[in-house]
């Protein structure tokens, strides 16, 4: 490792100021000139044909430009994969899900837009509705989706390693049941979009996506456009957190409307409509078997998993998959058996949150890693040591793990919380649980699947940089800054963030898996080298020297060990554009091509780059008397590789464990049995704030990741992926009650406290 | 005549996983991909109906490991017994 000057500080980000001032646009901040106001009629019902939209009276009332209902749409599914492309943009045979948008006005001002939906009639004929996994799968149970015969959505099987070798190896043996419940995603800007359409027809849209390529290429096969006959442009994003990766009826409506009446059509939800009928994360019903030696060492885990995952497959095949084949980390597993499924009901449609399924098989291993440890009367710090992967590891599915600071993670946290000081004492009620966990580098899907990066150097010397993937609120433009500004030797202030633009940029794949810092930021290297190497035949031109021969720093260019003996960085910039004419680019891409394509038939493969782990131990607090809990300390040891922005990535340990505690102890998306929401506004739907949050200690352990961009690995994932395992065994430490199915509500603990009290 | 299908997913309809067996002595890849497709309980569609061509977006098809189109019938080109097709999935998305 290197010494940086600028990679490895926490500078300040780059959109900060612009976003605590009330500065920055959001899509909901958007106008145009002539621009519409839409709106979207949403079903009261979770499951029911529909046999007639009547929008006569909508489309008469004054101020109303345009109506529209699904069968608008030219009625092309689309979907993450090929084989499971189960949605169209809005409904025309049935509802699938309550509060789906049925038909949609746009109008010249909202007021106008709302009257108008109530003049739409809808005769709906109600069908009987699928609620959880289990209904899902009976025999004779209602189908969900037009697109599919089954409501089982999709499935895996996978085998690794010999596990019956793995259990008759094994000394002891336990099987446990664990379940999580639906939750919204959680990000704080609701959808908005703006859609406009340029005399020649061509839509351009500015959303707010998570991941403007996925919502972008969706969105062109759904209304049957050219991928040249879209412009999408990305304004800020408020947050995201795999909620804003697909394109919703609320984008398709804006589009459709735009065309419809030749106008810009902005649609701006409120949060109700986002709490009822968007994305939310599955709910996950898992049986886990465990196989360990008397020294804790694991040798073989079976592990059945159902997600029930609403009215469309969307990412579920990902949530599946991901479940499955990283249940190889973030312990050494010689043997994992697997049988994940994914079904449809007639809940809201599920995408996933942060940290993926990866999150719920980890509150499951980790929950009973914790009962393993205390049957076995081992130190619960000791047996996720013992388990923990190391350097050079290879999984029992083919993964490489390359570094890994796991065991150093686990010291570091066990310290910070002192661990073996509250083995002597603690107060009434204090308990301390630990969980580990690994998030993969992005992985390899196939097809489009690089980075990529420009970077323009402007006449002062400024460099716009502008990459394919997003910035949601994470910081990556603030890091891809930092590493262009190390390679080119200038100050961070000098490196600017351009717009993502489908016309000017190439857009990536998308923002997810923790795959941006580590993928775009290897991008962004090569395109700093790439302008470096140009700047560099200037400059040696001007210096008589070979361009190998010189260096970058402190906006100079010089000869390697002879500073006297160089040019102004700004000199070399005008000799390219004021002898040369000669614009300056720098282009950078990048793409894992070493690692294997995800195989989701197996799960088995050489499937990523960049394992970034965490140790996670919570202090926290039962109040026998209430059964609620308070979360006092929360020590992570993380490895993130080379930290870019050590702030940053703070930052984002901090708030992915807060997060996910939202999800462990508080929040739950309700239904009543005809599948209607129930608790769909922020009075009822309860997320942590800042006073819910406990103190938090992040120790990084440096690493260096062989492959990463600086020996940075992703960073955004891994703690919400410790965090619900840590505060149930916190919770279990504390008062001797184990909840298996989240939330850890008060009412679940007074319940078990008093069975045990009554055993 | 027999066709062995290799994929990098659960091909639907494919019930033994690795073979389909058909009455017909000779099959168009077009053909054999339509058949899958109409074996299959969920909407698969390899061939969007009237195209020439597979999109490459969607899915990467070869026959005897060489991609389709380096065959010069492309889609028409005739399969034969023990003949290996491999369908190659490509998603969009991620979590």
């Amino acid at each position: 490792m290197g010494e940086y000057s600028v990679v490895g500080k926490s500078v300040e980000r780059t959109d900060g100021r612009v976003k605590v001032t009330g500065k920055a646009k959001y899509a909901g901040d958007l106008v145009a000139p002539g621009m519409l106001h839409g709106k979207l009629l949403r079903s009261p019902l979770a499951h029911a044909k529909i046999l007639n939209i009547d929008t006569s009276r909508a489309k008469a009332l004054p101020g109303v430009i345009g109506v529209i209902t699904g069968k608008d749409f030219p009625g092309i599914p689309y979907g993450t994969r090929p084989d499971t492309r189960d949605q169209i943009p809005m409904p025309i045979t049935k509802i699938h899900h309550f509060g789906e948008g049925v038909a949609a006005v746009a109008a010249m001002n909202e007021d106008i837009a709302e009257e108008a939906l109530d003049l739409i009639k809808v005769d709906y004929e109600e069908l009987p509705v699928v609620l959880t996994a289990e209904d899902a799968l009976k025999p004779d149970a209602p189908l969900v989706n037009e697109f599919s015969k089954s409501n089982l959505a999709y499935f895996s099987d996978f085998n690794f390693g010999d596990i019956e070798k793995g259990f008759k190896e094994a000394d002891y043996i336990r099987e446990e049941k664990f379940s999580s419940q639906r939750v919204a995603v959680g990000f704080i800007e609701p959808h908005a979009c703006l859609a406009e359409v340029d005399p020649t027809g061509r839509v351009l849209f500015q959303g707010s996506k998570q991941s403007p390529y996925i919502t972008w290429r969706h969105m062109c096969r759904a209304l049957d456009i050219p991928l040249s006959g879209m412009r999408i442009v990305n304004p800020f994003v408020g947050g995201a957190f795999s909620g804003k990766h697909d394109p919703f009826d609320v984008d398709f409506a804006a589009a459709k409307l735009a065309q419809i009446t030749g106008r810009p059509v902005k649609i701006v939800l409120n949060y109700d409509e986002v709490l009822a009928a968007y994305r939310q994360r599955n709910a996950m019903n898992v049986r886990l078997k465990i196989g360990v030696r008397k020294n804790g060492a694991i040798t073989a885990l079976r592990a059945e998993c159902i997600l029930e995952g609403g009215p469309i497959c969307g990412i579920g095949p990902f949530n599946v998959y991901y479940f499955g084949a990283f249940l190889n980390i973030p312990y050494k597993i010689p043997a994992i058996e697997y049988h994940g499924k994914l079904v449809y009901s007639n809940r809201a449609p599920c995408g996933t949150v942060r940290g993926q399924e990866i999150t719920l098989a980890q509150f499951a291993l980790d929950s009973l890693l914790h009962m393993v440890a205390e049957d076995l009367h081992i130190d619960q710090v000791e047996i996720r040591t013992i388990n923990a992967v190391t350097d050079h590891w290879r999984t029992a599915n083919g993964m490489m793990v390359d570094v890994s600071g796991l065991p150093k993670c686990i010291e570091k946290s066990a310290e910070k919380i002192k661990w073996q000081e509250s083995r002597k004492g603690r107060p009434e009620g204090r308990g301390i649980g630990f969980s580990c966990a690994s998030h993969p580098s992005g992985p390899r899907l196939g097809g489009h699947f690089g980075s990529s990066v420009i970077l323009k150097l402007v006449e002062d010397g400024k460099v716009v940089l502008t990459h394919g993937g997003t910035e949601i609120g994470q910081g990556a433009n603030t890091v891809f800054c930092q590493m262009a500004a190390e390679v080119l030797g200038l100050p961070f202030e000098d490196i600017i963030q351009g717009v993502s633009d489908s016309d000017t940029a190439i857009l990536d794949s998308g923002m997810f898996g923790d795959r941006c810092t580590y993928w775009d930021g290897n991008a962004t290297i090569l395109a700093a080298k790439d302008l470096k190497r140009q700047l560099a035949e200037i400059a040696a031109k001007e210096l008589k020297t070979d361009p190998e021969e010189l260096e970058f720093e402190s906006k100079r260019i010089f000869v390697k060990g002879n500073p006297e003996k160089g040019i102004d960085f700004l000199l070399a910039v005008r000799r390219a554009y004021y002898d040369r004419g000669t614009p300056l680019y720098g282009r950078g891409y990048w793409a894992a091509t070493d690692i294997d394509i995800v195989d989701w038939k197996t799960g088995k493969g050489n499937l990523v780059h960049g394992l970034d782990f965490i140790a996670t131990a919570i202090e926290l607090e039962v109040d026998k008397e209430t059964g609620k809990v308070t979360l006092i300390k929360a020590a992570h040891g993380d490895d993130a590789g080379q930290p870019i922005n050590p702030l940053l990535l703070e930052g984002q340990v901090n708030g992915g464990s807060t997060h996910l505690a939202g999800q462990a102890l508080l929040e739950e998306s309700l239904y009543d049995e005809k599948g209607r929401a129930l608790n769909f506004t922020w009075r009822d739907y309860k997320q942590p704030t800042s006073m819910d949050a406990p103190e938090y200690v992040v120790e990084h352990v440096h690493t260096h990741d062989p492959y990463g961009p600086f020996g940075a690995k992703g960073a955004g994932e891994a703690s919400s992926c410790s965090t619900m395992a840590a505060i149930a065994n916190g919770v279990y430490d504390a008062v001797g009650v184990r909840i298996k199915d989240l939330p850890i509500t008060p009412e679940k603990i007074l319940k078990a406290l008093k069975e045990k009290e009554a055993k | 005549m027999k066709i062995y299908v290799k994929s990098n997913f659960v091909v639907p309809g494919l019930d033994n996983g690795e073979f389909v067996d058909l009455d017909q002595p000779q099959m168009s890849l077009k053909e054999f991909l339509e058949e899958l497709s109409k074996r299959a309980t969920t909407r698969v569609e390899y061939v969007r109906p009237g195209a020439q061509a597979i999109n490459p977006d969607e899915w990467e098809i070869r026959i005897n490991d060489i991609p389709y189109q380096q065959w010069s019938a492309g889609l028409e080109t005739p399969l034969k017994d023990g003949d290996t097709v491999t369908i190659i999935i490509i998603p969009l998305g991620g979590g």
